[in-house]
């Protein structure tokens, strides 16, 4: 297979074919040095490793499981990970509300329930949902993700504390 | 370069192991980067630190919510500075069969360009074939102590070889057979991909034995027989645990309390109940670097772990033998926040492999990062346990006694099993009076995977019996349960099952009350209805529980200096598994200092050997450099009462030694005490005296500029009580509730040891040493759950814990902590189950595919809530809280399923299938 290219947090990055199927979380960590993202079960449950993709320029932004997804099928794919949330030094809300709720202990879990947040987030901004069904979009961004400090209650107040601090995204 | 949250200055102490000396630097692997890289700049705490005593957020928060890297599983070893750039992998593979000699790999499955450049069999590094407790089959061949080359020493406190020597069996599942190291990444892949899950890889010869079962010392024997007339009691383990005839009478005590308890003269209950293992799934798979610089004979690790001072210890014993594989003179250890903890992480042996992994690697550094089926397969387990209890109520619903027998699954090699089953034995007895106790239990050896000290300590297993049993007694009965349960609830100045006394108000009646009227138990019947009309069966269940936080005597350390800057800086030899102990400590030197620490150091195994204490022998608090116990590994349960107390020692000793001495010089009076002072917007201000406020930074630089005191080192005890002592320093006689001390001089390099009195102080009594514990941390809970009575589906609707914290110190740790233990112990009462032997995880095909821990709806996330309870007025401290909310909820889920069923679970967890079939067989 022939180099593949695809984007991390806005940076372009050429990986070798050789590496092909090796797992996004193993490439995002011993080749970009970018551990923020986790590798917990490696086989897809329990969430750990989410990233938030953009598979082609307009579309929506879609979590994707960075452990149980090969190099080979990143071509052309927009990767966010936790290390580009922050910008200029500013916390983005969901990670203010996740330290201001303490959503985490441990903290191994946050990345990953940071970008499925974060996804939401995204979509939230463009497609607002009526607050009688935010809780239910929150459960659907969250519902598979695996916490085992705090027991996932934090997580869903901060997330939805940020989603109701900002303007528009309910309507 | 910015300081942070993790700054400190290099430390390094000598410690002499079977009489070789080593040096031993300790060092938070955040401030290693940030002192010797660029790499972690940012590794700022942010604005965390809300008002004095009070955090706005966790301390450790904003690394972990960006993403730094702060746990071992983000480093290689091109991250470390100094450190050779490649890493080989390191590939474990583990016993699959305990019947059969293992005999070899069959490497002939790994591509020859991918086959590992060293293989490490057991006859490398296991010097003698030794069994824990060694008793009844010394003639058994596997038992005989051989000799070989000794290229690595087992420490004292293992049992089992590392490795199991071609030839010989496993002495369980998952006890290393080799330690295969690879090139690189992609023959370690290649490898992993060819014989991960390939039955052939191992090969054994065809000779099947079983491994004797024997049970682990000490074995826990608690007989009490309370005197009739609230008295002393006639006989218990406090009163007579320390007389050579205790065995023997209290097996005649036993003897006639079954008797009595099935003479008819009391109505008596009877269960058999048994618990499944269960695997801490802390989300971080246990990683870890390794690497032996030859040059300056040093062994480098990078490691998360639970138990920093033990495990030191057992890494420097390796390599004190005659004839070791490397000269190791100096240990550094790189501490890691560990990515959860939960027990998992307390004296696992993981670090030890990573030691062995690195010294056999030529010189280069090696990655040991264990997937999760590995951990499944490797990782310390909770205790399945077997039980059987009687329990016995008179007319009027006064429990009366109780015979109780648990058998506790250790698994392979001995962790902390006994004294799990301990604490299981003192918890047997619930949060009530009985009279009459004969209480049975043990932890045995088996060839499963080992099990650990893992949240609860005994304490879900335990109360689970008795809090079910108290159900099915209300029930036959026709009482309310919650009121059975008011009958004979423990107050202060009663005794436990052990004889030990109560000696803090407990609040139980309190939680009963506060349970008895919340609306999950008061709307039960409406409830019930409306869910009935949606086909489904709707049940309330009450528990309650009062595990025991600490051990039978902790020994404690605390540091806290205050630099020229007048910031605070806090060292500890305690470990933050995420539950909060950086946060909570760091606040805490704001009730004597006015201010939160602005540094926090965690993980110092240094700490303690500066006081230059003993354990030797045994109460002698007459030797002014004698301590009970030194320090022990970290637990969530330790921090808000133990580690909080070292550091408000610590804190009063700095203010009573070097801010009240620097006040009285900028204020020019020698005359005011500590007793005078308060804390006003950061400064010192003198009450009724009108003097100016000296601000912090003042303070700090009098004392550095006139050589006062800057820093104290203390040590504190608790056995029943904390140890209150009388030191002199500078002149002035103090009283502070510690032990040991150093204090340390602005303008001296070394610290002053200072020994307190000889002839004065309060120390635990004997006796104390056998009460088992005395600190509680009282929980209720209530769950109200729907059964499908035709999947026989489980969910847990709303839950309640009502918890007896005393005061809190950050509402946002405590009620996560509560939360996470309510989630765990819902998995362990519904859905995570792992067999013993082979149709287990021991296969090493074990994941979160077929092991299924709770997620968000299985918790009742938005029908959840926690009552914390008013500390009372004699509650000056907080309680360590970790696992008191999970112990009670296995309970109310069996108890809220028999109130909707009909039908009485005790095999946990408590699947669909057993409820389906139990239901078909009840009707």
């Amino acid at each position: 297979m022939g180099n593949i290219h695809f984007s991390v947090n806005g940076n372009p990055v050429i990986a070798s074919g050789e590496n092909a199927d090796l797992p996004l979380v193993d490439y995002l960590q011993e080749d970009l040095d970018l551990t923020g993202t986790k590798f917990c079960c490696g086989i897809g449950v329990c969430r750990a490793c989410t990233v938030s993709v953009r598979r082609q320029p307009g579309a929506p932004l879609e979590p994707m499981i960075a452990c149980s997804t090969p190099l080979s099928s990143m071509e052309g794919v927009e990767v966010h990970t936790i290390e580009g949330v922050e910008k200029n030094g500013q916390l983005h809300p969901l990670q203010q509300a996740f330290l201001d709720h303490f959503s985490f202990q441990c903290g191994y879990c946050t990345s990953g329930f940071l970008m499925a947040a974060i996804t939401l987030w995204d979509r939230l901004i463009d497609n607002p949902v009526p607050r009688s069904d935010l809780d239910r979009v929150i459960d659907d961004a969250l519902k598979d993700h695996i916490c085992r400090c705090t027991g996932y209650i934090r997580y869903y107040e901060a997330v939805k504390d940020a989603v109701l601090k900002q303007p528009g995204m309910v309507s | 370069m910015t300081k942070n949250a993790f700054s400190m200055t290099r430390r390094s102490f000598i410690k002499t192991v079977a009489g070789v000396s080593f040096t031993v630097n300790i060092i938070p692997v955040t401030q290693l980067l940030a002192d010797e890289t660029d790499v972690l700049t940012s590794s700022m705490t942010g604005n965390w630190s809300k008002s004095p005593g009070k955090a706005r957020y966790r301390i450790d928060g904003l690394v972990k919510v960006t993403g730094q890297k702060v746990f071992a599983r983000d480093y290689h070893s091109w991250n470390m500075p100094g450190w050779p750039i490649t890493e080989n992998p390191v590939m474990i593979i583990r016993a699959t069969g305990v019947e059969n000699p293992f005999m070899d790999l069959d490497l002939s499955l790994i591509p020859e360009n991918s086959q590992p450049i060293e293989i490490l069999y057991g006859d490398r590094v296991a010097n003698k074939i030794l069994r824990p407790n060694m008793t009844s089959d010394e003639a058994n061949e596997d038992n005989q102590t051989i000799d070989q080359d000794i290229e690595v020493e087992r420490p004292n406190s293992l049992t089992w070889p590392f490795i199991v020597p071609k030839g010989k069996r496993a002495n369980f599942y998952g006890q290393p057979v080799a330690f295969l190291i690879f090139a690189d990444r992609r023959a370690y892949r290649t490898a992993n991909n060819a014989v991960q899950f390939n039955s052939d890889f191992q090969v054994y010869e065809d000779n099947p034995r079983r491994n004797p079962v024997f049970p682990f010392q000490p074995l826990t024997n608690y007989v009490r027989v309370a005197s009739p007339d609230g008295g002393e009691d006639i006989f218990s383990y406090v009163k007579n645990g320390g007389e050579d005839s205790y065995d023997n009478v209290a097996s005649v005590y036993r003897s006639q309390i079954e008797y009595e308890m099935a003479s008819g003269r009391w109505k008596t209950y009877q269960a058999s109940c048994s618990m499944q293992a269960m695997d801490p799934m802390f989300m971080e798979p246990e990683s870890g670097l390794g690497w032996y610089d030859e040059t300056n004979k040093a062994l480098n690790l990078v490691v998360g772990t639970q138990s920093p001072d033990p495990d030191v210890d057992d890494v420097l014993e390796m390599f004190s033998g005659p004839n070791p594989i490397v000269d190791v003179k100096t240990v550094n250890l790189v501490s890691c926040y560990p990515g959860g903890g939960f027990g998992g992480r307390d004296r696992s042996v993981f670090t030890l492999n990573l030691a062995i992994a690195a010294t056999y690697a030529q010189g280069n550094p090696v990655r040991l990062a264990y997937d999760r089926f590995e951990q499944f397969q490797a990782g310390l387990k909770r205790h399945p346990c077997e039980l059987e209890e009687s329990l016995s109520v008179d007319a009027n619903g006064k429990l009366q006694a109780l015979d109780i027998s648990m058998s506790f699954d250790g698994g392979g090699r001995e962790n902390l099993s006994p004294w799990v089953a301990q604490l299981a034995g003192l918890c047997a007895g619930g949060s009530y009076i009985i009279p009459k106790a004969a209480i049975s239990s043990n932890a045995r050896y088996t060839p499963n995977i080992s099990s650990g000290s893992q949240r609860g300590f005994g304490g879900p297993q335990a109360f689970f019996a008795i809090e079910t049993l108290l159900d099915d007694i209300a029930k036959d009965n026709d009482w309310d349960p919650i009121e059975l349960r008011k009958k004979n609830i423990l107050s202060e100045g009663d005794k436990t099952v052990v004889g030990g006394p109560i000696t803090e108000k407990l609040q139980l009646a309190e939680i009963l009350d506060t349970s008895e009227q919340h609306a999950i138990w008061q709307n039960r019947d409406a409830d019930r209805q409306y869910w009935r009309e949606k086909g489904l069966l709707y049940g309330v269940g009450f528990a309650m529980s009062m595990q025991a936080y600490g051990t039978s005597g902790d020994g404690l350390i605390g540091y806290v200096e205050i630099d020229e800057e007048g910031q605070l800086i806090v060292k500890t030899n305690a470990v933050d598994m995420g539950n909060g102990s950086a946060t909570t400590l760091a606040v805490t030197t704001a009730e004597y200092l006015g201010h939160n620490a602005s540094t926090i150091d965690m993980g110092n195994p240094d700490l303690y050997p500066v006081l230059d204490m003993t354990t030797t022998g045994n109460d002698d608090w007459q030797d002014p450099a004698w301590t009970a116990n030194g320090v022990g590994s970290s637990s969530a349960c330790l921090t808000a009462f133990h580690q909080v107390h070292a550091i408000d020692q610590a804190s009063k000793v700095l203010l009573d030694t070097g801010v009240i001495p620097a006040a009285r010089k900028i204020w020019g009076r020698n005359d005011i005490q500590s007793s005078q002072i308060t804390w006003i917007d950061g400064a010192v201000k003198a009450q009724e005296l009108n003097l100016p406020p000296i601000p912090m930074k003042k303070i700090g630089e009098e004392i550095h500029r006139s050589g006062g005191v800057k820093a104290a080192l203390v040590h504190a005890y608790f056995q029943e009580i904390w140890v209150k002592a009388d030191f002199t320093v500078n002149s002035e006689l103090f009283r502070w509730e510690i032990d040991g001390l150093a204090v340390y001089n602005a303008k001296k390099a070394e610290p002053e040891v200072i020994r307190r009195h000889a002839d004065t102080g309060t120390y635990p009594s004997e006796v104390s040493s056998r009460y088992s514990r005395t600190t509680y941390a009282p929980c209720g809970n209530l769950i109200g759950l729907t059964v499908d009575p035709r999947s026989g589906d489980t969910v847990v609707r709303k839950s309640l814990s009502v918890l007896n914290a005393g005061k809190i110190i950050t509402e946002g740790l405590v009620s996560g902590q509560s939360q996470g233990g309510v989630a765990m112990a819902i998995g362990y009462s519904l859905l995570e189950d792992m067999p013993p032997g082979l149709g287990g995880p021991a296969d090493g095909d074990w994941n979160l595919n077929r092991y299924f821990v709770p997620l968000s709806r299985d918790v009742a996330v938005n029908d959840q809530e926690l009552i914390t309870l008013e500390p009372v007025e004699t509650d000056k401290t907080s309680k360590g809280i970790a696992e008191a909310v999970m112990c009670s909820v296995a309970p109310a889920i069996s108890n809220a399923i028999f109130d909707a069923t009909g039908v009485r679970f005790r095999d946990l967890p408590i699947t669909a299938e057993k409820i389906r079939k139990g239901m078909a067989i009840n009707g």
